[in-house]
């Protein structure tokens, strides 16, 4: 009992402490303000520098906002635009304020994703028209939200810790020419390592930087995956360092037969599978294809393959046509496949990359763009080139 | 009552590291059914026998039927694959621990028979059970269960800090659901 009561004086001794320090001195206490950042400020800083010396490869998006109006929008290599409805998690204004906007003020919203984007609501851009080039000033940003601790702040940018602890970011741009605003609000998730949040604000900033750099477009013909990886954010590395350390122990210690690994997120596949009549008779049907120039169905393909049977199946019909592309490198080559439509016809590329290991004859496919350069063929093509068992 | 807390606090500590299913070396980890898992630098000693436990999570099973699924592991030290192997996991209900079941109270049930259903409604935390909950046949009876059952004992023969890489399939359409859910979990002994 004695010691109940002890605690219970010392718990007593505790509260009747921060009850005679006003609230204004613990938050000016360095203590409180590294338990708001996790993590020290040198460190911050230093993640910050680090994300700022990345270069960036950059793609424009062409994005319809509605049936008579599209936005161009310079985006990094591996990100996506896609439609999103509703606001960010940042008050623009008041929100205690029962003014009700017009219709013509209520800005077009996209969201920003990449290939582990978890949701629509991380990074949001809105965009729309006003006459008044300093419209949501970073003022009232800080005004309208719930701000712990401000990272960074320009007359454009605000970067800052909210009270749940969730990194922030405010950027706003103008173009005179077209009138237009460009908000970018980004709500980093709260990934378990607080330099993984970090990592991903200050990239964000970068991203939000070069969203009009129409000026900074990459040649994409010369893209491979060393130019590539060092412009990613960390985040995005360390998930597809996951997925491909992944395909590597399948194949190295799991694969037998005719076995195949399928891993399908929203915007990216990786289909592995291991073919047993290739492996024991030496074929590769990745050069057949490409010397042959193939052109014709996936049913009249002259050689055996688990091709449709394992991959395309779900997708063709087994008469749909299927047609070489190009060469990517030796053991990589890009294919399109075209379902067949009542009005129109619709066609989608596919990266084939061959891998001959100890272990037999593999096959990774994934779908791609067109040119067969997004993120995954780079990394297709450089897996399949640079695997050793 | 702090008098009483502390031999509790004690009990229960010698209960945990004397515990018959060993020491846990890493907690519970879901499966992604899409990858290959790993759990590196286990520490390992000449002499100790690493265990693999599996633990199902399963919701509406039909008269207790588990999803049966295959267990791919592959032990390595420094690179070099020590054991490879594939085995089945919870095909038969013997020896489970941690185990905790119910059947589910249908809202609506025609057969009037849902009093004597609920009547024999359990949940048990024991140390271990053999046999599966009575079934009770030509009648479909849904139940939630939740189980851990030791999948395999691997002796370990030398020194060192192992890599364990393991994925898990299963051709039952159960195993699909979103209310199955399974995970691993190693202990050394």
């Amino acid at each position: 009992m004695k010691k109940a009561y002890l605690l219970f004086l010392v718990l007593f001794l505790m509260f009747s402490c921060k009850d005679d320090n006003p609230n204004g001195d613990i938050k000016e206490s360095s203590e409180y303000e590294s338990l708001v950042l996790g993590i020290p400020q040198a460190q911050i800083d230093s993640i910050r520098k680090s994300e700022e010396k990345k270069q960036v490869v950059l793609k424009k998006v062409s994005f319809k906002i509605d049936s008579a109006n599209s936005v161009d929008l310079m985006l990094p290599i591996s990100n996506y635009a896609k439609e999103y409805s509703f606001s960010g998690d940042i008050n623009l204004t008041d929100p205690n304020s029962s003014a009700e906007r017009s219709e013509d003020e209520i800005p077009a919203s996209i969201s920003i994703k990449n290939d582990f984007s978890d949701g629509d609501t991380a990074e949001l851009i809105q965009i729309g028209k006003s006459s008044n080039p300093d419209i949501y000033p970073v003022s009232d940003i800080k005004e309208f939200n719930e701000i712990e601790k401000v990272l960074l702040e320009t007359k454009n940018a605000l970067l800052y810790v909210d009270d749940f602890g969730h990194k922030k970011m405010y950027y706003r741009q103008y173009n005179p020419a077209n009138s237009s605003y460009y908000l970018y609000i980004a709500d980093v998730p709260k990934y378990n390592d607080q330099k993984l949040q970090y990592a991903e604000l200050f990239s964000i900033y970068k991203k939000a930087q070069n969203l009009l750099a129409f000026d900074k477009e990459n040649q994409s013909q010369n893209l491979t995956w060393e130019s590539v990886r060092p412009t990613l954010s960390t985040i995005e590395l360390k998930n597809y360092e996951v997925y491909y350390k992944s395909l590597e122990k399948e194949l190295k210690y799991f694969m037998k037969d005719n076995d195949s690994a399928d891993i399908k997120k929203e915007h990216i596949q990786l289909y592995l599978y291991r073919d047993d009549d290739h492996s024991k008779h030496n074929f590769d049907q990745v050069t057949v294809l490409a010397d042959s120039q193939y052109s014709g169905t996936f049913e009249t393909m002259y050689f055996q393959s688990r091709l449709y049977q394992g991959f395309f199946k779900g997708i063709y019909e087994i008469d749909d046509p299927f047609k070489f592309i190009r060469k990517i490198s030796d053991n990589s080559i890009l294919m399109s496949a075209t379902r067949k439509g009542y009005s129109s016809d619709d066609t989608s590329f596919y990266i084939i990359s061959s891998i001959k290991t100890p272990k037999g004859r593999f096959y990774l496919i994934s779908p791609t763009t067109e040119n067969g350069n997004d993120v995954t063929a780079l990394i297709n093509t450089y897996f399949s080139k640079h695997l050793k068992i | 009552m702090m008098k009483a807390f502390f031999p509790a606090l004690l009990i229960s500590i010698s209960a945990i590291s004397c515990s018959p299913v060993g020491d846990t070396i890493s907690e519970e980890k879901p499966l992604d059914k899409q990858l290959v898992n790993t759990t590196e630098n286990i520490d390992l000693k000449e002499g100790d026998v690493l265990v693999i436990w599996g633990k199902i999570d399963a919701g509406f099973l039909e008269n207790d039927k588990v999803p049966v699924f295959q267990l791919h592991y592959n032990l390595s030290l420094d690179g070099k694959t020590v054991e490879n192997q594939t085995i089945p996991m919870f095909s038969d209900k013997e020896h489970l621990i941690n185990s905790s079941y119910e059947i589910q109270k249908e809202e609506e049930d025609e057969n009037d028979q849902s009093e004597e259903q609920n009547a024999n409604e359990l949940t048990e935390n024991a140390e271990e059970t053999s046999g599966s909950p009575e079934e009770t046949p030509e009648q479909i009876v849904k139940s939630d269960w939740i189980f851990e059952q030791e999948i395999i004992k691997i002796p370990i023969k030398k020194d060192g800090k192992y890599t364990l890489d393991y994925k898990a399939g299963s051709s039952d359409e159960k195993a699909e659901s979103l209310f199955t859910k399974v995970s691993v979990i190693l202990r050394k002994k």
